[in-house]
Parts: structure tokens; sequence; C-alpha cells
């Protein structure tokens, strides 16, 4: 299609994005750079300190949690996902299909402050769990389900588990299911299938799911904070902390651009593999 | 006869269903006990429709129900006018500026939320920007363009090519192309990106909370506040029915999607007509009160107020008072540099006020205006370290900040710091998600000042806490008493007014100041300097500090006014509780907290510490 | 007859491969003209550059006088057919006829008429309400047909509209189509790569290699006259043969194959210009086991190879000299026992007068 619209099309996206987007960005970048003020403030500088401060062994431990808790929630989601993924890509009406995958994704669509919420009334010390555990006598006193890495992986694992469910999904659904057959054909028992033909063949989907549930881990703080019990520090309780409470706007920005960075190494990472932004594909 | 059928794959049958479990056991519990009779959410009761008759009177939480909608429905609309094009655009090829473009436009999903957060709200506070509706809006936009942008040049790279060349051949004009040939093609990818911007819009709570202004609380910020106060089956009626109504729109945008391509233009022109029609009634619905009155805006802790306080005072002066809460001073000190959110009356604590002065962002009272200063204020509290001549702050509430328990959980007798650090009690100790607190009571504990700037003695206080961290369970400010009511924890470190209000539900709930001595804090009123009613706002002063106004506060909240003409209209049972009338030599004990200058770094360090390990 | 479109000196690149070079073409008013060529040879870019959906970078295009080479397609009074037919699924079969008129601002009532003339014309009378995924393929074509024609264009553009027809419907469109060309008295620019469709339905056909014009002519010259060996060899010309020596012997040439054959062609029969190949089509020339008389111009001996019976004839390849092979059509008549039978190894002449051959560039 040769005969190109002009550029008014994108224009107003583009200065929206650059203006609204780009430049608190920049803003946060810039401040990064800055030093602290007594009582809050924002000097504004060429300085690193931050930077380097960022790097101290107090800070790689919360970073560490937040890749351990991240990557456990990506590990159970994908463990999680995979029946599921599965059995909607073999089934054969697409009616069914379909209806599960609107069941899947229905939960999305609440609010997600209201589904944390809901597991602080399952988790705590007289919540759901307890009580019935306590009254059917399997245990003496309540288990301790909240406000624990427990909760947190909980609340994490349930937000993300669509996000894992559907690029599986996708990529099931285009597999060959012949292939399977032709595996079972050559002796190859169901679990050997599918660890030497299933997985393999749905790595592209593994890929993109694990983008699409590592990522929003990384930088939550919502969960960490209402089902943690503040007490255990991830990256963006880190962040949230320097803005809201220790107000230390710099060193705060510096911890923010980290994050993105890593985030933005881990993308061009997985650009390079699969050749195609396979996330976007998703929507 | 027919076969019976066997279903394929049992296994992966059982763990779909198991995860399905997984997935809606929680939606499934939250409406079941919307409908519960009991308040506490652990038996079922018996069926009610309370929490829904009391949600459709919760003003506050309809006013925030009514601002997400109206927030999220504008979001959409700009997102859509501004998106569909860059989209399009983008799908054929436009070469200028593409790169760049798209980089903005992945940018939003690859970026954490909490660091589009914070540079949103620098970027504000740089502005000196009023935050209000539109820097909602505008940062929802900000944030929602690149989903439409996507989901539109998806569906667009979908299109044959053929047909707008041959709609140019048959001389179409631009305009004509775009509206008559490419739009119908795009029906299915604006309804659903129009969707997924609608949902969240609606469901942002990160953002959100950092740049929205006074009075223009949305419903995850509502909600969050509400959970922070306690957990009542309110909440959960308003999660159904928000369930209930996002499931509805899926489902017609479902419906819509499937049907000819006729109905479904004709619907979308309907929907718009519609949600334009009715704009002028929400418009009004929004403005009315604001304009008609005069407004007043507060920014209070949380659980500060009685039911009617505020009522009365719009009643008596024909005003509107939007009010925030906030529940550590550090998110109002935040709040206040992050942009100009507006506020006419605050009620920060004594170290905080000291901070505000020094950083020139209160603004002086004039007490002529404020005639029950002199009548009524219990001279106690008066000409403190904080603002010498009472300058800039009107004392409102003061307590302290001691231990509460379980008296049936706890065996001996609470009386030192020292059994917040009992190894007996791993897990089930909380402690205030402040760290001033914190230091006090650790402070305290080693024998030293809660103020003090002693490095060495900063550095065993800090020890402490973290010999203590194993054992702690959680670190809340907002609802302990709740924690302790529902067991979970059986120790917390917290305000004596809200621990002896839970005590008057649950009577095994007691509190004590330790005989180290405990933190007193007084919290009052103060105007900061950019606040928009000035005037206005010492009227407001000026009446809370009627003794009966203030009585019914201690009544209602249990928290302790500095007002003595209140003391004849208290009940007796508070009036007599050591708790909240402690005696004059434990008072002794107890220190205000004081703001120690560039010292409060090393307390930030390690917190900060403490908090991470 | 007057001209109706030319196209002057016409190039167009893409980077640095050359899609058209140096096209001189004039196309008359009211003529049945198709370009014809592989695919790669420039056929489709040409009709798009004369549509207005790519641009030239050299050269001019004029229509009835006036310069359109730089015009975007909306503002020129050509149409296209698509080879997809590129029929808006969210219109009707009406609307989408309709469609242009609507562009050009005529009033509802005339639109009205001319789309009911359109399909009249098409034979899609009661087809209007219908949506286009409803039409079958046959119809689909008519419809694009009709939503061109009713512009009343200068020039209809038709890109290959017939590819995706099954082979007896595709017959029953073509005749349709050049009825309605007659009929209508427009002028007609067809692409198609099927030499068989282009000669059938043309009244001048472009013949196009790589980006280059080879011929221009009536389907009969193409046909019997190619001038290229391109032209020859697409027009499934058999027996070409490169000459090494062309040898002028006054009334006629004497052209020596590169396997050492002898072959005489009269010289009016030949064309100026370089002659590299000399070609002869099988089905002129005649196999007989004996020497034929010496009247006849070009006589060759050789061996049967192979022979290949298709019903109406038998396809004989005979090995000349050291490495020819020629081919030679033995049509099969009813009355066969008259016929002298030939199978493979058997020593045959060929035999074909001079003026069947011809001279190749």
């Amino acid at each position: 299609m040769k005969t190109s619209p002009s550029f008014a099309w994108i224009l107003p996206a583009f200065l929206w994005l650059a203006l609204g987007l780009g430049l608190p960005l920049l803003i946060i970048l810039a401040f990064s750079l800055a030093r602290r003020e007594v009582y809050g403030g924002v000097q504004l500088g060429l300085n690193i300190q931050n930077y380097v401060r960022a790097f101290d062994s107090l800070y790689l431990a919360i970073y560490f949690r937040s890749l351990l808790l991240s990557a456990a929630t990506t590990l159970l989601c994908l463990i999680l996902a995979f029946p599921v993924a599965y059995f909607i890509a073999l089934q054969k009406s697409s009616l069914i299909k379909n209806l599960l995958l609107f069941l899947v994704t229905l939960p999305f669509w609440t609010s997600f402050l209201i589904r944390t919420y809901a597991w602080i009334i399952i988790l705590r010390a007289e919540g759901l769990i307890n009580n019935r555990l306590i009254e059917w006598g399997l245990v003496g006193t309540p288990l301790n389900l909240l406000y624990n890495n427990f909760a947190i992986l909980v609340g994490l694992v349930y937000g993300e588990l669509p996000f894992m469910i559907l690029p599986l999904y996708t990529v099931l659904d285009r597999m060959n299911k012949s292939l399977l057959e032709a595996s079972a054909d050559l002796g190859c028992s169901p679990l050997k299938t599918f660890f030497r033909v299933l997985i393999p063949l749905s790595r592209s989907g593994i890929w993109a799911g694990t983008i699409l549930v590592f990522i929003p881990s990384l930088g939550a703080f919502v969960t960490p904070d209402l089902l943690g019990g503040a007490k255990s520090m991830m990256v963006g309780n880190l962040i949230q902390s320097q803005f809201a409470i220790v107000r230390d706007q710099p060193f705060g920005s510096a911890v923010a651009f980290l994050l993105s960075a890593v985030i933005l190494i881990l993308l061009a990472i997985s650009y390079r593999t699969t050749k195609r932004g396979a996330e976007v594909r998703v929507l | 006869m027919t076969a019976i059928k066997k279903p394929s794959h049992p296994n992966l049958l059982a763990a779909t269903l198991a995860v399905f479990a997984f997935l809606y056991f929680p939606l499934l519990v939250l409406i079941l006990y919307s409908f519960n009779e009991s308040r506490l959410m652990v038996h079922w009761q018996g069926f009610t429709t309370l929490w829904y008759r009391i949600l459709l009177h919760d003003e506050r939480l309809l006013d925030s129900l009514a601002n997400s909608l109206w927030v999220a429905f504008w979001t959409s609309m700009i997102s859509l006018v501004v998106g569909v094009p860059a989209g399009v655009g983008l799908a054929r090829g436009i070469q200028r500026a593409k790169g760049l473009l798209e980089v903005l436009v992945l940018l939003p999903l690859i970026v954490p939320e909490i660091v589009l957060a914070v540079a949103f709200a620098g970027f504000y506070g740089l502005l000196s920007a009023r935050l209000s509706f539109w820097t909602i809006i505008v940062t929802h936009v900000t944030f929602c363009l690149s989903y439409v942008i996507l989901i539109v040049r998806s569906r667009m790279e979908q299109m044959d090519k053929g047909l707008i060349e041959a709609a140019m051949d048959l001389r179409a004009s631009e305009a004509v192309v775009f509206f008559r040939v490419i739009l119908p093609h795009l029906t299915p990818a604006i309804i659903s990106s129009a969707l997924i911007v609608f949902t969240i819009s609606l469901d942002d709570y990160v953002i959100t909370s950092f740049v929205a202004g006074v009075g223009n609380t949305t419903l995850p910020l509502q909600i969050y506040s509400m959970v922070k106060e306690g957990l009542t089956p309110e909440i959960n009626a308003v999660c159904t029915a928000l369930l209930i109504m996002t499931t509805l729109m899926i489902l017609l945008s479902q419906f819509v999607q499937r049907s000819s391509l006729r109905l479904r233009q004709s619907l979308l022109g309907l929907t718009i007509i519609l949600a334009i029609m009715t704009t002028p009634l929400w418009w009004h619905r929004l403005t009315l009160a604001r304009e008609q009155r005069q407004t007043l805006n507060l920014f209070i802790w949380s659980g500060y107020v009685a039911p009617d306080t505020l009522k009365v005072f719009e009643q008596r002066f024909n005003a509107n008072v939007q009010f925030d809460l906030y529940d550590s001073n550090e998110a109002l000190m935040a709040k206040l540099q992050s942009g100009n959110a507006g506020y006419d009356v605050i009620v920060p604590t004594d170290y905080m006020i000291q901070i505000l002065i020094k950083r020139s962002l209160l603004s002086p009272i004039d007490k002529n205006r404020i005639p029950n200063f002199d009548k009524n204020l219990d001279p106690r509290f008066l000409n403190k370290p904080f603002d010498p001549s009472n300058r800039f702050s009107v004392p409102y509430i003061w307590g302290t900040t001691g231990i509460g328990y379980r008296k049936d959980l706890v065996q001996e007798p609470v009386e030192s710091w020292r059994v917040l650090w009992d190894e007996r009690y791993r897990n089930k100790i909380v402690m205030l998600d402040d760290m001033r607190e914190n230091f006090s009571a650790s402070l305290k504990l080693a024998g030293f000042s809660l103020n003090s700037r002693a490095v060495a003695e900063v550095q065993q206080a800090k020890d402490l806490l973290e010999r203590q961290k194993p054992l702690i369970r959680a670190y809340n400010s907002s609802n302990f008493q709740e924690i302790l009511a529902s067991g979970d924890a059986w120790l917390v470190q917290g305000y004596n007014g809200q621990i002896v209000r839970a005590g008057q539900e649950n009577p095994n709930i007691g509190y004590r100041i330790p005989r180290e001595g405990a933190t007193l804090s007084i919290d009052a009123f103060c105007i900061p300097a950019n606040a928009p009613h000035r005037a206005f706002a010492h009227e407001f002063i000026n009446y809370m500090l009627e003794p009966e106004t203030a009585a019914a506060v201690v009544n209602h909240t249990c928290y302790t006014v500095a007002n003595r003409a209140a003391v004849p209209y208290i009940k007796k049972a508070l009036l007599n509780n050591p708790a909240l009338f402690p005696g004059e030599d434990i008072l002794a004990k107890c220190e205000i907290i004081e703001d120690l200058g560039q010292a409060v770094l090393l307390y930030d360090q390690y917190w900060t510490e403490i908090k991470s390990r | 007859m007057t001209v109706t479109l030319e196209i002057n000196a016409l190039n167009k690149r893409f980077g640095r491969q050359v899609i058209l070079e140096d096209i001189n073409l004039s196309v008359r008013s009211g003529e049945f003209l198709t370009f014809l060529g592989p695919s790669g040879s420039g056929k489709t870019t040409l009709l798009r550059l004369l549509g207005g959906f790519e641009r030239p970078d050299g050269g001019r295009i004029v229509l009835e006088g006036r310069d359109i080479s730089l015009l975007p397609p909306h503002k020129r009074q050509v149409n296209t057919v698509f080879q997809n037919y590129a029929l808006f699924p969210h219109l009707t079969v009406f609307q989408n006829i309709a469609f242009g008129l609507q562009n050009i601002g005529l009033a509802k009532a005339a639109i009205d008429r001319k789309v009911d003339q359109a399909l009249d014309m098409v034979q899609l009378g009661d087809y209007g309400n219908r949506f286009p995924e409803q039409l079958s393929g046959g119809q689909q074509q008519r419809v694009a047909l009709a939503r061109a024609l009713v512009m009343e264009p200068k020039v209809l553009l038709l890109d290959e509209p017939f590819g995706a027809l099954d082979q007896k419907l595709r017959h029953q469109m073509q005749t349709e189509l050049k009825a309605l060309q007659r009929k209508v008295g427009l002028t007609f620019i067809f692409v198609t790569h099927d030499q068989e469709e282009a000669l059938s339905l043309s009244d001048r056909i472009v013949v196009l290699n790589q980006g280059h014009l080879e011929q221009v002519g009536h389907p009969e010259e193409i046909y019997e006259r190619p001038s290229t060996r391109f032209v020859a060899e697409f027009m499934g010309m058999e027996n070409i043969f490169a000459l090494v020596s062309v040898v002028d012997e006054g009334a006629s040439l004497c052209c020596r194959t590169q396997g050492g054959q002898t072959i005489r062609i009269p010289k009016q029969s030949s064309r100026n210009g370089m002659a590299g190949f000399y070609a002869v089509r099988p089905s002129k020339i005649a196999l007989s086991k004996t020497p034929p008389p010496d009247t006849v111009a070009n006589v060759l001996k050789g061996r049967i190879c192979e022979g290949t019976y298709v019903g109406s004839a038998h396809h004989w390849s005979v090995a000349v000299g050291r490495n020819e092979t020629w081919k030679a059509s033995q049509p099969l008549y009813s009355n066969r026992a008259s016929q002298v039978g030939f199978c493979v190894q058997d020593e045959v002449y060929l035999s074909w007068d001079g003026q069947s051959g011809i001279l190749l560039s």
C-alpha cells in the first residue's frame, strides 16, 4: 500500500505520549541524578550517588527477594496454567473453547483490589480456611496463612494466572495435534510425550507467558503491602516508600530506573530469542 | 442405546476444574458473604440484604463510584479519539516518527505501574499542577492509549488492503476512506479496546492514588481505605455489585460483536449518543454540591471524625466538605509535596508540624477567628516545642501509643515493652508501620529518650528491632485493632483510641502504656500555605473546638481531645478509662516525638535495613 | 482511431530493483488491450501505475491529453477491477456499486437509477440487497465489474479478474466480458498471464518480460509472428533453435543452426533486425518415411526418439544431427487407416516450406 496517509493521523497520540509519558519519565531520570534535601525536596544536579547506593547489599537483598518471588510466581503459574491451556486447546467445539476462555479471563475484569481483599478474608486466622480446618479438627491452632510470603505468592499467582493461560493456549491451539499422535505411535508414553514433544513445541507460548507474568510481579507492591503485612519489602514497596513515606525522591527514582532497565534487558533478550514481540501479539 | 461417553483426558479435566475452582473461589466467597447477616464474615448467620442497603446510603462510596465511572468514561472516549487514528496510521505505514511512537506506545506496558505513578506525580509536582479530575483523566489516557493503539493496529493489519485501494479508486477522499471503509472494519477492535480501557481505568489504584486531588476519590481508592479501616460486608457488597456490572458489560460487548454489522453499528452509535446525552446528568450531580455551597477540603486521619460531625457542619454553614483520609504523617507530607492537592485543613502530628513549619508549608492561624481556642482548649497541650506559640497549629486530638493485647490469649499482665520481644508470642506480634514509633518502643525499652540523636543509642535500638523482626506477624498502622480482634495477632503496638474502641466490641481487648513510657502525640489542625479557602478553614476549626462536637468525636472514636470544655459531654465510661486518661505519673514518662533534622536520615537508613531483612 | 492513453518512457524501481523500464505505449480508444506476461514481468505494476496506486520514477502517463502521472487514484478518471474483487463486506451489493457515485456527489435518484442499470447489465438485478459474502465467486466478480463500470471511466483496468475462477466459469466470464466491452465501447486494459485468455479476448496484446516491452500487436501477430524468442516461447512455440549464421541468398535467407542444420526462409517472411533464432511450429512440419520431393524448401533427416499420443494428434520428438531435437505434430484424422504410422527408432524425414518458419531476435 504505497499511498500513505499523512502524519496527522498519529500526531495527537505522538504528542500526548511524548509529553504525558516521555516527559515525566525524563523528569524522574533527572531526579535520579539529583540530591535529596533535608526535608524531602529535590536538588537537581548530576550525581550518581543514588545509583551507587542502589547497589548496596541492603537493597540487593530486596532485589533478590523480589526476583525470587517473581520467579516462584511465574513457575507456579506455569504449572497451574499448562493443564488448563492444554485442556481448552483440545476441545473440539469452538463454542466450549470460547466459553472456557471467557471464564478464564472473567476474574481479570474484576477489580484487582477486590480480589486481593477476598484473599485476606480467606487466609486470616479467623478466616474461612482456618475456621474449617479447626472445625474439622485437622489443626489445633490457626495456621499462619496471612501476612507472609505464602500469602503474597497466592495473591500474585491469582492475579497473574490468566496471563499465563492465554499465551499457552494460543500456542497449543495452533499446534499440529498429529505430532502428538506420531509421538505415541513411535512409542512415547503420555508423560514422555509431554516433555519431549509438547513442551518444546510450546516454547514460544511459555516464553510469552513468562514475560507477561514475571514483569508485573517484579513491580508489584499492592499485593505485598496488603497480603504480606508490610513486612518484607519488594522492589515495588521500596520505590513507593521512597516517594510516599521516606521522601527520598532521588533515590526512589534511581531504583525505579534500575527496575525499568532490568525489565528492558529481559525484554530485549526475549525479543531476540523469539524474533517477534510475542507479548504484543497476545493483545 | 447410545454408548456412555467417557470424558477424554480425565486428568486434564480434573486439573482444569481445580484451577477454575482456585480462580473462582475468592469471588464466590465475596459474593456469598455479602449476603451474610454477621459482620464478621466468619460464620454464616442468615441471609440479608442489609449490606446492600447500607451501600446504597453510603454517600462517600457512591460518590467514589460515580467519580470512577466519570473518569473511566472520559478516559475511554479520549483514548479512542486519539488512539484509533494512531493505530490506523501505524498499520498503514506512516514512516515519520514511527519508531519513536512505537517505543512510546510500548513504554506503559513495560514500565512497572509504580514507576509510572511516581513519574506522573513528580511531573505534576514540578508543574505545581492542581490535582483534579483532569489530572486523573489525563494520566489514565496516557497509559491506556497503548492498548487502543495496539489493538486497533492489529485489527487494521488483518484488513484487506485492497479495500482501501478500491475505495480510493472509487474517488473516496481520505476522510471517506476512514469513515466508510476503515471504521466499519474496526468496530470489534474499537469495542474491545473501549472495554479494556474502561476496565483498566475503573480498576486502577496505584497510579490514581498518586495523582488524585481532594474530592476526587475513585472507587479503588475508597475501597483501599475501607480495607485499611476494617473489613465489613459492605465492601463485599460493593465488589459483588461491580462484578455483576462488569460481567454484564462483557456479555453485552460479546453479543454486540457477534451480531450483524448493521446491528453493531447502530448499537455503537446508540451507546455513544446515550452516554453523551446522560453527561449533563452526571456533570450536574458531580458539580451541584460544589457550586452551590461553600467548599471545605479536609485531609484527616481515618478514624478522627464521628459520623455526624461533618454533616452537622455542612448543614449549619451550608457547606460541602470534601475529605480524604491518610494513615501516616509521611503520606500526608508526600501528598502536600507532590502537587497542589488543594486541602484547606490538615491534621498533622506534632513532629510533622515542626517539619512543615520549617518547610514553610503552613499558613499562620488567625486566632481572632477562632474564639474557641482560648475558651476551650486545655493549656497542657499548648505551647509545645514543635510550635511554641501555636502560631500554626490548633491541638485537636492527643493520644498515646502503647500495647494492645488479647486478655484471653496473653496470660501474664502486660507491663513493659519487653513483651513485644517475647519469643513465646512469635508471629503473634504486630508493630506499627511507622519508623519513629518503632524506634520509640525500642529506645524506651533500652532506657533512652525516643528523640535520641546519639548514634550509639540509636544503633542499640536498631539491633533490638532487628532481633524482634522474626517475631513479627505484620507491620500495620491502619487496622491493627482488627488484626487483634481477628486473632491473627495477640499483641499489637497501636494508638489508644482505636484499641479502646475495638475493646468496646470485644471485651477481651485491653490496652497498656508500658512502664518505660511511650509516645505521646498531639494532632493539630493546620492550614496549608496554599489553601484555597483559608477563612472558611478557620470557621471549621472553630466548629471542631466546640464542646459538643469534640465530645461526640471522643464518644464515637474513643480518641481523646485536647479540649477541656468537652469533658462534661464525654461518656463516663471513657472518662474513667485509664487507657484514654492515664494518670499524671504515667504521662510524665511519655514523650512527644520531635523532628530530628539531619539525624533522621540515620533512622531512615536503619529502618530500611530492618524492613528489608 | 483516437488515442485515449499515452504512456511515455515509464520507469519504476523498488530500491535498486528495476520493475519497469522505458515503457512506451499508445492505447486506442475503445480497444481491449491486454498486458500479458509471466509473474515478475511488471504487468501488474504497470496497471497499478495507471490506476494511481504507484508513482512512476520516470516518464509520463497522459490520459486524453492530461498528464495524470502523479495524480492519486481518486482524482483519476480510470477505475480498477481488483484481483480479489475488494468488495466492501459491510455494504450490500447495491451500496457497493453506489459507493463511487456517492463520492462524486450525484443526487440520490440518479445514483439509484445508475446502480439499477449497472446491476441489470451484469445480470444481477435481484441481488441488490445481498451482502458480498452471500454471493458466489462469479457473482462477486460481476459486482466488482459493475461497481467500476458505473463510474464511466475513460479506461477500465482489470487485474487478472478471472484468476480465482474455475475453467468452465472462466470461459463463460470471458465471453461475457468481451461482449460487454463491445457493447459499452469503453477502453479496457486487462492483465493476465494466461496466453489463451489474452488471445481470445484482446484487440491488441502487450507482451512484457522483466519490465520490458517485448512486443505489441494483434493476437494473430503475436501468435504467428512473435518477434522475440521470449514471446515465441511464451506463446508456446517449440522448435526454437539458435542460429550461427544467416547468409543472404537473394530471394531467401540461408540460416545455419548451432546443430549444423541448414534452413531456408524467404526474405519477405523475415523482419529486419537481429535474427538470433529460427522457429517453426510442430504442426507445420510433415513427417515421412520416404524423402520428400525437392521442391520442398526445408528437409531434415532424423530418428524418432519419443512419441506422445494426445488423442487429436501424435507429438513426435525427432533427433536430428548431433544434438538437436525437433518436434513434429502429426494430426490424426478419423480415417486413420490411410495414415502412415510411426514408432520410436524409425528413421524419418521432416519437411516444411519456407514461409512456415520465422526468425526471432
